[in-house]
């Protein structure tokens, strides 16, 4: 006999997502969930981060990674609020390790939450975590082509970034390709080029948080807002 | 010193690991009182990137896990639909992006993100119950 269904296969993970949601908005606390490869510069970017933001705003950082707690030695520098995540064998976050992670960390006093999510460019995607905004990470040194060859994260970000831009000058990477691949899979989406390693562009990624975070504090938290003047698309200069 | 929080479930090594449970899960909840569950319709958007071998190896390893079954995995992964936005031609593809045959490279891709379970197959029950929130089945469009 037949059974009709009809269900998302996520849907237990999604309920929890939207149990994470509803009690970040309840506490105010913007909250990003940042993707990319191995090695793309996730934790470098967020390094770079903490301390321009920390004087102002309450950050907290969930990490991902297999093993290890490197990563979050390298945040707890600039901030108490921090929570490694070992998934062990586990290729992207879910719901309920966020879920677990907000309980070891004092949500109600935070203004900002990061969520470095674990090393890969596909499986993270699909996972709804409770996160207001995707980020989406490459990296040059990743090769010109990840755009194009990885479209779900492409898709699903409000916005993408290219890091590592001082190596462009040693590397074989066709800028105007990767930017052409993006503006085909997602027309829309805003890309921005910077260097967390330099501190290149790293203004521009900062006005995007405080133009998102002013956005979700009037109540738009689910939609990413209108391009800040100062914040042009890269793409298109 | 940071927290940290350590997952010793499920070896989810591969997204498709993780979504096999995720399937056996949602697929339980749906079984009539009585019933046994033999087979599993899914039908997965190309935005999942799932691979069908290792999704049915997902599933056999799940099944030996956990001593279930035999309950069969027929999972159908849905093509891209692309759009020339040079001629505005379109067609089914199982890559994200191509050439029109006009020649432009021009080419939009739209796929879903879908992962649903369509429908299970179970042992006959006197008094079936049937449980759907829509009536949607998988299709390619």
């Amino acid at each position: 006999m037949q059974v009709q269904v009809v269900q998302n296969v996520l849907k237990l993970n999604d309920e929890m997502a939207a149990l994470n949601r509803n009690r970040l908005r309840q506490a105010g606390v913007f909250t990003i969930d940042l993707l990319g490869a191995p090695g793309c510069g996730k934790t470098a970017l967020i390094e770079a981060t903490l301390p321009r933001l920390v004087p102002r705003l309450r950050v907290g950082v969930i990490v991902g990674d297999l093993t290890t707690q490197r990563d979050a030695d390298r945040m707890a520098r600039f901030t108490d609020n921090v929570v490694q995540v070992n998934t062990g064998t586990g290729c992207h976050l879910e719901a309920h390790h966020v879920m677990e992670a907000m309980a070891r960390i004092d949500v109600g006093s935070l203004d900002m939450l990061f969520i470095e999510n674990v090393g890969n460019l596909i499986c993270p995607v699909g996972f709804d975590l409770g996160q207001h905004v995707k980020v989406g990470m490459f990296c040059t040194t990743g090769g010109d082509d990840k755009a194009a060859k990885h479209p779900y994260i492409v898709k699903e970000c409000s916005l993408l970034l290219l890091n590592k831009t001082d190596l462009l000058p040693h590397l074989p990477f066709n800028l105007q390709l990767f930017r052409d691949d993006i503006s085909r899979l997602n027309p829309t989406v805003q890309l921005l080029e910077l260097s967390a390693f330099t501190g290149a562009g790293i203004e521009l990624w900062l006005a995007w948080l405080e133009q998102q975070r002013a956005t979700y504090q009037h109540g738009l938290a689910s939609k990413p807002c209108e391009e800040h003047p100062s914040v042009k698309l890269c793409n298109k200069e | 010193m940071p927290s940290v929080v350590s997952d010793k479930t499920w070896n989810t090594a591969m997204h498709e690991m993780s979504i096999a449970p995720a399937i056996l899960d949602l697929a339980r909840r749906h079984v009539p009182k009585g019933a046994a569950l033999r087979t599993v319709r899914v039908c997965a958007g190309p935005l999942r990137a799932i691979d069908q071998q290792s999704m049915q190896w997902a599933w056999q390893a799940l099944m030996e896990e956990q001593s279930a079954g035999p309950i069969t995995l027929e999972l159908t992964i849905l093509p891209w639909n692309l759009r020339c936005t040079t001629c505005g031609a379109e067609w089914e593809s199982v890559d994200a992006i191509g050439r029109c045959s006009c020649g432009s490279t021009e080419v939009l891709p739209t796929g879903s993100d879908r992962l649903q379970l369509v429908s299970i197959e179970v042992d006959d029950v006197e008094t079936p119950m049937s449980l759907h929130e829509g009536s949607s089945p998988c299709r390619s469009r």
